[in-house]
């Protein structure tokens, strides 16, 4: 399909409905720039005790001894200008528990996005991030009283301490890499959660990150502990308007599975082309505990993500399964890393990505077995699909095994969609645009069944939609 | 065979010895230039991208000396002791980049033609020939600065020139010796098969005695249109000895080439292979065996670079990993802009055979055009439960049977090089390395 007469056309995701912003009055403004009074003011808007402001202000530091990771990452990442951007925005007020006393403006945001629509539906609880902090926060009953925590971050660290101190920033240590260091010292927002053990949560708790200001960066962080023998589903959305400045969003998410614990976290990310998306994720599992990570890229401009999964306790597995889409002036950088710290413990990672037009997608992986452990699995695929003649696909991953007593392995292709198949179904009276799309379907088919049903759905949808009326 | 021991002299890190007078000025700049350029690359660091996983440690720059000439001189003894084809159609004998005994080549050929001959010799008698082949390709793997070493100290190699049409169907072979402790020797190879030839070229490193060296060697490959090469090196020096070793190869339009490479030797390998496929229908074919042990360390960076389109490359690199040994694959598949239609396998297999064994290996891709076909697979893991389980109930003794099985994982590759008597050379050379194993 290497016609470069409609390259880049073949797949348009619907980015428009996403498309739109309010003039919102910010009480609370760090104003531009990063310094240590940036840091007072978010600490003193939120009320803060002492060792988190000491916290953020060592991450400052860290933050601005690390240098750019530009000797293997994308040169794009100079781009953005950190005395350019707001790193606090919120009017002031604490999340609603009721979508009536949502401001407005932001009520309306989620309406459109369809939130409140879709908490009804099948949600067990939802939290709504607008610019810096949560507008709206809410568990339904019949889970907050078989113990769930479901709070922001400001509120998990004032009101549980206890339970959420010990882990805070042990997972993903501020020094892991200069935008967890960034994190670490502006954060705010995101989700705190803690399961009790044997909770099995029935339905999925979802938050959803919107950024509605320009030239704002967005940096929440969560925090989910799944204790022994529970189970918990967390899914993530994200849009914002399109601008023609850059909007940074720069979060930290931590997962904490204690034994025989289960964590499914499912990522959508949607933002519009003009943010940039340095995220970092982690989740630690302990003895026979499971952390998948199902994530979906779709938007941005650069996103760079590796989700990661320590099993540390023995007969621990972590997966990642991703689907990345690179249209026109996106690098979609994605990737897994599997550290392996126990006996017997096992790791999958399945990457699917597409790159349309001059988009460009990235797999790194890296998998590390270190010595004198045994019975460690790993299983690597990567597959691209590229469309267009000038899309692009790259794949780097890092493999080190210690010892006799594992097998990992790796597999990667690069293939498109076959003038054969085309063939096939216009023959049988489809337009080119809707084989086109058949056939991009087929290819991440079997990993869109891998989310829950209202996502893979949707996503069928956002694929097919695209490639309707885009090929004359 | 005992060695009077000569002082060293030059370390490899003072300025190099001044070209002899009679080599033309061209190359004489070239060496003085290098020797400019060393200075001016920094070392390779850990954290330089390309030096992922290496050991920089166990790679010294002190206390190595040029080589000097040697007094083991006995040709027809150290081709006795050494594994090698029965037949040839031309031998170069070096020890430390010195030539022990005249350079052979079949006279059939030679009226052909064909040049095969001492690099000293070739710069004086084919100038021009060797000029517009000598080192005309960038490092583009990490080594640039041992690129540079190599290029101001090198004393010698062989220049092997097939012209158009000449089909050599016996391989010329080229042996190496280094002798000597801390001796350092730069052997340079560069073949240039003209459009439509075809030859084979087998090249021997290995050490006289158990002592500490160092060897920076170069081959440059001009596969021509049409042209059908066949290069396979082993390098068999001392456990003691480093080794950095860069081949890059040019496959024009239609051209085949294939690659093969053997490491037993060496305290510290370090590999770069590119192949650049730049003609339509280009073929290129990178193998590579090596079985460490002990601390053995062994580092292997590969590119397959297509620039043109319909071109295809296949690598296949097989390490069978004993005790303490580590390896690492960095391979990387480029396909550039316009090269539709390429076809590009990479694969590299780990067979770890103890439990304190190590295998790094960093497959990757870069792809910048549509209608290509790459793929590429790593595997770690140790000997088949099922297949040793088969043998044994077969009779066969556990470690034969191990002894067995790691010999099929690694024939695989040496199967494919297609020529029996280098075939044979390769397995010999093996069987050697596998029973010393199975005799401990």
């Amino acid at each position: 399909m290497s016609t470069d007469s409609n390259s880049g056309n073949m797949i348009e995701i619907d980015r428009e409905k996403a498309n739109f912003h309010y003039d919102v009055e910010y009480k609370h403004d760090a104003g531009m720039g990063l310094s240590e009074d940036t840091i007072d003011y978010i600490s003193n808007v939120k009320g803060e005790d002492k060792w988190i402001t000491d916290f953020r202000k060592k991450a400052l530091s860290v933050f601005h001894e690390k240098k750019m990771p530009t000797h293997w990452a994308s040169e794009d990442l100079n781009s953005i200008n950190f005395d350019e951007i707001r790193y606090y925005l919120s009017a002031g007020e604490a999340p609603k528990r009721s979508w009536d006393d949502v401001p407005n403006e932001m009520k309306e945001t989620f309406e459109r996005l369809g939130i409140p629509e879709k908490e009804r539906k099948f949600l067990a609880g939802v939290e709504a991030q607008f610019d810096s902090e949560a507008a709206y926060s809410n568990i339904k009953d019949a889970v907050a009283e078989q113990g769930v925590i479901f709070v922001n971050s400001s509120e998990g660290l004032a009101e549980h301490a206890d339970i959420f101190r010990k882990w805070f920033g042990k997972v993903i240590p501020t020094g892991d890499n200069k935008f967890s260091a960034l994190n670490s010292a502006v954060f705010s927002g995101g989700s705190f959660i803690y399961v009790p053990p044997g909770v099995k949560v029935k339905h999925p708790l979802q938050a959803y990150f919107r950024i509605n200001a320009e030239q704002f960066g967005q940096f929440e962080r969560t925090l989910i502990i799944v204790d022994e023998g529970a189970e918990l589903t967390y899914m993530e959305g994200c849009t914002a308007p399109k601008f023609e400045t850059t909007t940074l969003h720069s979060a930290v998410v931590e997962l904490v599975a204690m034994k025989d614990a289960k964590i499914q976290y499912i990522t959508v990310q949607n933002w519009s082309a003009n943010v940039f998306n340095l995220v970092t994720k982690r989740g630690l599992a302990h003895e026979n505990a499971e952390v998948r990570w199902i994530d979906c890229n779709i938007g941005s401009r650069l996103t760079m993500k590796y989700p990661g999964v320590v099993m540390k306790g023995e007969g621990a597995r972590g997966e990642v399964i991703s689907i990345a889409l690179a249209n026109d002036g996106q690098h979609q950088d994605t990737g897994a890393k599997m550290i392996h710290a126990a006996d017997n413990t096992t790791s999958n990672v399945v990457s699917k990505s597409i790159s349309v037009g001059e988009g460009r997608s990235t797999y790194r992986g890296q998998v590390h077995i270190p010595k004198h452990l045994k019975g460690c699995k790993n299983n690597t695929e990567c597959d691209a699909l590229l469309i267009n003649s000038k899309s692009r696909t790259d794949t780097y991953p890092a493999i080190t095994v210690r010892g006799n007593k594992h097998s990992t392995q790796h597999e990667a292709s690069v293939s498109q969609v076959s003038e054969e198949q085309i063939f096939y179904m216009k023959q049988r009276g489809l337009s080119e645009a809707e084989a086109m799309s058949l056939s991009v379907n087929g290819f991440v088919n079997d990993l869109v069944r891998e989310f829950p049903m209202e996502y893979s759905v949707e996503l069928k949808r956002l694929i097919e939609l695209e490639m309707e009326g885009s090929v004359g | 065979m005992l060695l009077k021991e000569i002082p060293p002299a030059r370390s490899f890190l003072d300025p190099p010895e001044e070209a002899r007078e009679e080599l033309p000025d061209w190359y004489k700049s070239s060496r003085s230039d290098a020797w400019m350029s060393f200075q001016d690359i920094d070392w390779p660091k850990r954290s330089d991208e390309a030096w992922r996983f290496a050991n920089l440690k166990k790679l010294s720059y002190e206390n190595l000396y040029d080589a000097k000439e040697s007094e083991i001189n006995d040709a027809e003894q150290l081709v006795a002791s050494s594994l090698s084809l029965k037949e040839n159609a031309g031998q170069i004998l070096f020890v430390n980049d010195r030539v022990i005994a005249s350079p052979l080549l079949n006279e059939e050929f030679s009226k052909k033609g064909v040049i095969f001959q001492p690099l000293s010799q070739a710069l004086i008698e084919h100038g021009g020939l060797v000029q517009d082949h000598f080192m005309t390709e960038t490092s583009r793997l990490g080594s640039a600065k041992y690129t540079a070493l190599h290029r101001a100290r090198l004393r010698n190699g062989f220049f092997f020139y097939v012209p158009e049409g000449v089909s050599l169907t016996v391989p010329v072979e080229v042996f190496h010796w280094v002798s000597g402790n801390s001796a350092s020797i730069f052997p340079h190879s560069l073949i240039v098969a003209g459009p439509g030839s075809s030859a084979t070229v087998a090249e021997y490193v290995a050490s006289i005695n158990d002592e500490i060296s160092f060897c920076c060697a170069v081959c440059d490959i001009h596969g021509e249109e049409d042209s059908q090469l066949t290069y396979l090196r082993t390098q068999n020096l001392s456990e003691k000895a480093q080794s950095i070793y860069q081949l890059s190869s040019r496959v024009a339009s239609k051209a085949k080439l294939k690659t093969f490479n053997l490491d037993l030797g060496c305290e510290w390998v370090r590999n770069e292979s590119v192949s650049r496929l730049v003609g339509e229908g280009a073929t290129s074919e990178m193998l590579a065996v090596s079985v460490p042990e002990k601390s053995q360390e062994f580092d292997m960076r590969t590119l397959q670079l297509h620039e043109q389109r319909n071109t295809s490359s296949n690598l296949l690199y097989k390490n069978a990993l004993y005790d303490d040994s580590k390896t690492t694959f960095a391979g990387m598949i480029v396909v550039e802009d316009e090269a539709h239609q390429t076809d590009a396998y990479q694969t590299c297999r780990n067979l770890l055979m103890s439990d304190t064994s190590e295998a790094n290996s960093m497959p990757g891709l870069e792809i910048k055009a549509d209608q290509v076909r790459c793929s590429h697979g790593a595997t770690s893991s140790p000997v088949s439960k099922d297949e040793l389980f088969y043998l044994q109930s077969r009779g066969v003794k556990e470690p034969a049977a191990q002894q067995l099985l790691t010999f099929g994982f690694v024939k695989e590759a040496v199967d494919r090089i297609g020529n029996n008597s280098l075939e044979e050379v390769i397995l010999g050379k093996l069987g050697r390395r596998f029973n010393k194993i199975g005799a401990r």
